[in-house]
């Protein structure tokens, strides 16, 4: 038997054992396997091994049963009594509503327990405006009103994620009749806030709505007035008409191996490439939080060509916080599909995940075309994804059900369990309804898909 | 060539169950405390077992296996039935211990083994690792202790690797249900199933004469 049949053959032994191999496959298999006592004997050992793994396993433990229905009791019970997980609480609903009402992002703000903070979300750590006494204010009352305080936090950082705004078009898109544009109203409760669950007391929640208006006056007032965030919600919306290759990809480059230092990022080329573990996953890293426009006040004069490190035109921040968004495909038969395509040859030529580092990010269309960049690795979504600057110190973990249509577009995002309205979670899920992922393959693409996606936002390690 | 018929036909027990399987989750569903006993027994053990594969020890294993239990509760509603209930179970399993796993080994990268260091050439990377031979020229090596290396073999494997050679050989199931836990093509999952067990054969080499007395 000639060597290649050989090799041709042995590829195929161990699926041949399971059943698993085409009718023609396995008739053209044994057909090499006749003639070929190496090739059987291999088999043979395959076959042993199969067999001595089958019988590895080990009686369960002792009271394995008990103990898993007591987990179930006490668990099921616990969550009767209350039944918010972090991103659900109405504390955070609080602050997502902010979050909502500013722009489509994500948002936690710690209130409960109050974490340290150290994201960059105030503009002068942006290199934006002086601090003004306001802030000032803000930032004293923490010490008295942790609540306040962190509602404060929850306002800056409501700020930083307008300005975090993937979808934001270049600076340059951002004319003074979008500034123009836009209510006072916009912070006002997102439209469902009122069905979120409210943890003991009812006026709580008012209290901590009537604590965002106010604040939101006295940030006004600050800003020399006029509802900043809506200027750029406004701006926002106008970028759903900007030409895709105007949108600036968030995503920067994470070596597999580096983590001391964001990767240097250029705006407006859409593109950048981002670290994968583990193929199907993605850590990103977001290592600024300013997209401001220059024109809104991100302080530093407008820089035309924002190098690495900046972002927009803001200069990077220095006591910076990434945030790092990791997805992973759960469920759905074609989640490669939509993920990022697995090539064989990669499995072939390295199985260490830690080493798969492919470019994401790219627009849609540039994906659509190019054939063969698109069979050399996993990608993901080709727009770029909302990363929360308002996550610092936070980690949020939740599953989602997406649709997609055949063009890669969500057509639905959904939590699991569901979200309740104006929750974290439903903004999450707003926020998601943005992304793009791989189009369906074949011709004129696949029909609509569906998608389960854990998604974990967390701090980056530095 | 018969060595090759019979082997391994156990299955999917799950999968027989149909209809019993929707039954008993209504009914779970509907509070009923029987019927969660009776999922419990049914999975339970099964489920342990590959959370044991993947963290390598039982009891964090039993801990983990009380959390799947628990995340499948509180969703049995997105429960479709497209898939065996087990292989749902498996699938909360994986990634629950993935995210363990992700907690603990956030400072120290976790070691990762290349099966080979150069695709065509054995003898190299993992293989040639996993495959010398513990010293001892002994043939009449027990059935135990060749489980022991074999185990021992196994748990040095890439965890995907892991993860589809102990599905499918340890619980049995098929290529399908293995790329639906693990979210990847059934291709991918025969080539790692393939190469999962050329390694461990590869590292059982030395047994090989006594694996071919055995076999006949």
């Amino acid at each position: 038997m000639s060597e290649r049949a050989c090799r041709g053959c042995r590829g195929h032994l161990s699926a041949l054992l399971d059943g698993e191999l085409s009718p023609r496959r396995e008739r053209s298999v044994r057909r090499h396997l006749e003639g070929c006592e190496e090739c059987r004997g291999r088999l043979e050992e395959l076959r042993l091994v199969a067999r001595e793994t089958s019988l590895l396993s080990e009686p369960p433990p002792e009271g394995l049963e008990s103990g898993i229905l007591r987990a179930l009791e006490d668990g099921l019970r616990e969550e009767e009594r209350a039944p918010s997980p972090a991103w659900r609480s109405p504390l955070l609903v609080a602050a997502s509503a902010v979050v909502l009402a500013g722009v489509v992002g994500l948002g936690v703000v710690g209130l409960s327990e109050l974490p340290p903070f150290t994201g960059p979300t105030r503009p002068s750590e942006l290199g934006g405006p002086a601090p003004d006494p306001d802030r000032g204010t803000s930032e004293k009352r923490e010490g008295e009103d942790a609540r306040a305080g962190a509602l404060a936090r929850g306002l800056d950082q409501a700020e930083t994620l307008a300005a975090t705004e993937v979808d934001a078009p270049d600076a340059s898109a951002r004319t003074p009749e979008a500034q123009g544009a836009g209510g006072v109203d916009s912070l006002a409760p997102p439209r469902k806030a009122s069905s979120a669950p409210a943890e003991g007391e009812s006026d709580g929640t008012i209290g901590l709505r009537e604590e965002i208006e106010q604040l939101r006056r006295q940030k006004d007032g600050a800003l020399g007035g006029g509802g900043e965030l809506e200027v750029k919600r406004a701006a926002v919306e106008g970028a759903d008409e900007a030409p895709e290759e105007e949108r600036p990809a968030v995503f920067a480059a994470e070596p597999s191996v580096a983590e001391s230092r964001p990767a240097p990022r250029s705006a407006g080329q859409g593109a950048e490439g981002v670290g994968f573990a583990d193929g199907r996953e993605l850590d990103a890293r977001e290592d600024a939080v300013g997209k401001k426009g220059p024109a809104e006040g991100c302080g530093g004069p407008p820089v035309a060509e924002p190098g690495p490190g900046e972002v927009l035109g803001c200069p990077a921040p220095s006591g910076d916080q990434p945030v790092r968004v990791s997805m992973e495909a759960v469920e759905g038969p074609e989640a490669d599909a939509v993920l990022g395509k697995e090539k064989r040859d990669r499995e072939q030529a390295d199985l260490s995940p830690r080493s798969r580092v492919d470019r994401v990010g790219v627009p849609a269309e540039e994906a659509d075309q190019d054939e063969a960049t698109r069979a050399a690795g996993p990608w993901l979504p080709p727009r770029p994804v909302p990363v929360p600057a308002a996550a610092a110190g936070e980690r949020i973990e939740m599953v989602l059900d997406l649709r997609l249509a055949s063009d890669g577009s969500v057509l639905a995002a959904e939590a699991v369990p569901p979200a309740p309205e104006g929750s974290l979670g439903a903004a999450v899920c707003e926020a998601v309804t943005r992304w793009r992922f791989l189009p369906g393959e074949g011709a004129g693409g696949a029909a609509e898909r569906t998608l389960r996606l854990r998604l974990v936002l967390e701090p980056a390690p530095r | 060539v018969t060595v090759i018929e019979g082997i391994l036909s156990r299955g999917e027990e799950a999968a027989a169950r149909g209809g019993d399987e929707s039954r008993l989750l209504e009914r779970c569903r509907a509070g009923d405390a029987r019927a969660t006993e009776e999922l419990v027994r049914l999975h339970g053990s099964a489920v342990h077992r590959f959370a044991h594969r993947l963290l390598g020890d039982p009891e964090e294993a039993r801990d983990l296996t009380q959390e799947v239990f628990l995340r499948a509760f509180r969703r049995l509603g997105s429960f479709r039935a497209d898939s065996s209930l087990r292989t749902w179970l498996f699938r909360i399993t994986l990634n629950a211990a993935r995210n363990r796993r992700r907690s603990w080994s956030r400072h120290r990268r976790s070691r990762t083994v290349s099966l080979e260091a150069n695709p065509g050439e054995e003898g190299q990377g993992a293989v040639a690792r996993l495959a010398h031979p513990a010293p001892g020229p002994d043939r009449a090596l027990e059935g135990r202790t060749i489980r022991a290396r074999l185990a021992e073999a196994l748990e040095e494997l890439p965890e995907e690797f892991r993860v589809a050679v102990s599905l499918r050989d340890v619980e049995g199931l098929d290529y399908r249900s293995i790329a639906r836990i693990t979210g990847v093509r059934v291709g991918t999952v025969k080539s790692r199933i393939g190469r999962a067990r050329e390694a461990l054969r590869a590292r059982l080499a030395d047994l090989r004469p006594a694996a071919r007395e055995e076999s006949r």
